[in-house]
């Protein structure tokens, strides 16, 4: 009886483990369900960062590009900069804690515009024509 | 039968920890290897697209756009008539003035090029602007600064932080890891340039993409003899300190090069009316307090 008992404990032991191994890859499932679930948020909050990114059209453009060039300007701008190295230190090296900061809203926002920007072909070919240079 | 279901015990307690330690190891390296393979592949357009995108947000974090939208829209046409020439027909290409008196320009991947304040204010004439453009547009042809990220120097990054195909639409898993890759990325070339071979390599091409162009072959050559004298100069030489990187080519190198290929290269426009009828640069610091020291 008493061995019958230990064999019986044995074979719960035995049939415990092997569920335990025949469970292993679930909980490699669940792991990898965590990190998809993970990797989903993080893909939401790059989701929402670009929109974020999205140009607020609500502001004045004043990227230094007038909108888009694809249609001419006739308007005179004024110019405005900052005077001076922007950017590098008095070694004239680049500013090393600032190109380490993440881009702002801002920048971002001017970076849109200039993915924006693309030549009128009918000013390429004037441009072209009147500087005598040469088209593809 | 007390031997057998002993026997079956082991047999099980091995196999659960072989299982444990062969299946994450073999997982850890088969991932590992899938990372490596992934972070050294050639960018996809929509990636490289994104990552200039990026890489164009933290140039104008560092140094800001000039705001004058006349100066720039030129600048375009110039930079759009020397790309028109390009190797690429998947990139559009985008130009800009970068806000600050250092001389130079930049390309990023996915056609974002720049031109600094700087370095219009020393030029003489348009062929120069289009052989400083077309350089810059050579880089882009041959994706000099998405190779120096692919490069082992800077994949370390992803792999570390996980680049898992599929995951996300981010490259490199997320904006955080493109950040710090394209730190690393342009610190080096900031600081020592690309390699001599890549600059020599943009420094012809682009010579033959403004000369296609129909501009003077020499624009190219002749801004970088400019450089070479603003750099001898104490007084001027802060504007070109980023060129003395450890594995630049030296100007007179370049120079030299360029001389060689341009020889008996006549004719082309250089345009230095109409280029002075675009700029309309305000002073340099420098300018402004000599204006009012004299005053």
């Amino acid at each position: 009886m008493k061995i019958i008992s230990r064999s019986w404990l044995i074979l719960f032991l035995a049939a415990a483990l092997a569920g335990g191994v025949l469970a292993s890859p679930q909980s490699s499932t669940d792991k990898n369900k965590k990190q998809q679930t993970k990797t989903d948020k993080d893909k939401s909050a790059d989701q929402d960062k670009t929109k974020d990114k999205a140009p607020d059209n609500s502001k004045t453009d004043d990227s230094g590009f007038g909108g888009t060039l694809t249609t001419k300007s006739s308007k005179k701008t004024t110019d405005t900069a900052t005077l001076g190295f922007k950017g590098v230190g008095p070694d004239g090296q680049v500013d090393n804690a600032k190109l380490n900061e993440s881009p702002n809203g801002d920048d971002e926002r001017v970076a849109q515009l200039m993915t924006g920007i693309k030549t009128n072909p009918d000013e390429a070919k004037v441009f072209v024509d009147n500087g005598k240079l040469k088209s593809r | 039968m007390k031997n057998l279901l002993t026997a079956t015990i082991a047999l099980l307690l091995l196999a659960a920890s072989a299982q444990a330690q062969f299946g994450g190891w073999a997982g850890k390296v088969m991932n590992k290897g899938s990372k490596v393979a992934e972070a050294s592949r050639p960018w996809t357009p929509e990636e490289e697209q994104m990552i200039g995108n990026r890489a164009a947000a933290k140039l104008i974090h560092v140094f800001g756009v000039y705001n004058n939208p006349d100066m720039n829209k030129y600048v375009q046409m110039v930079g759009s008539t020397v790309a028109q020439f390009g190797q690429r027909s998947d990139v559009t290409y985008h130009f800009a003035i970068l806000d600050t008196d250092i001389a130079n320009a930049f390309a990023m991947p996915g056609g974002y090029v720049f031109v600094t304040r700087g370095a219009l204010r020393n030029m003489k004439n348009e062929s120069e602007l289009a052989g400083v453009l077309a350089h810059e547009v050579a880089h882009v042809d041959n994706r000099h600064l998405e190779r120096e990220i692919r490069d082992k120097k800077f994949t370390g990054i992803a792999v570390e932080t996980g680049v898992e195909s599929g995951t996300s639409h981010v490259p490199y898993g997320s904006w955080a890891n493109v950040d710090g890759m394209l730190t690393k990325a342009l610190t080096n070339v900031f600081t020592q340039g690309y390699s001599p071979a890549k600059e020599n390599e943009a420094d012809k091409e682009g010579t033959d993409l403004a000369i296609q162009a129909g501009y003077q072959a020499t624009g190219l050559r002749d801004f970088l003899q400019t450089l070479s004298d603003l750099s001898a100069n104490a007084a001027t030489q802060r504007s070109t300190n980023m060129f003395n990187g450890h594995s630049h080519p030296p100007f007179p190198d370049r120079i030299a090069k360029l001389t060689k290929q341009t020889a008996g290269n006549s004719g082309g426009q250089t345009l230095e009316v109409r280029f002075k009828q675009n700029m309309n640069l305000v002073p340099t610091a420098e300018a402004a307090k000599n204006t009012q020291a004299a005053k």
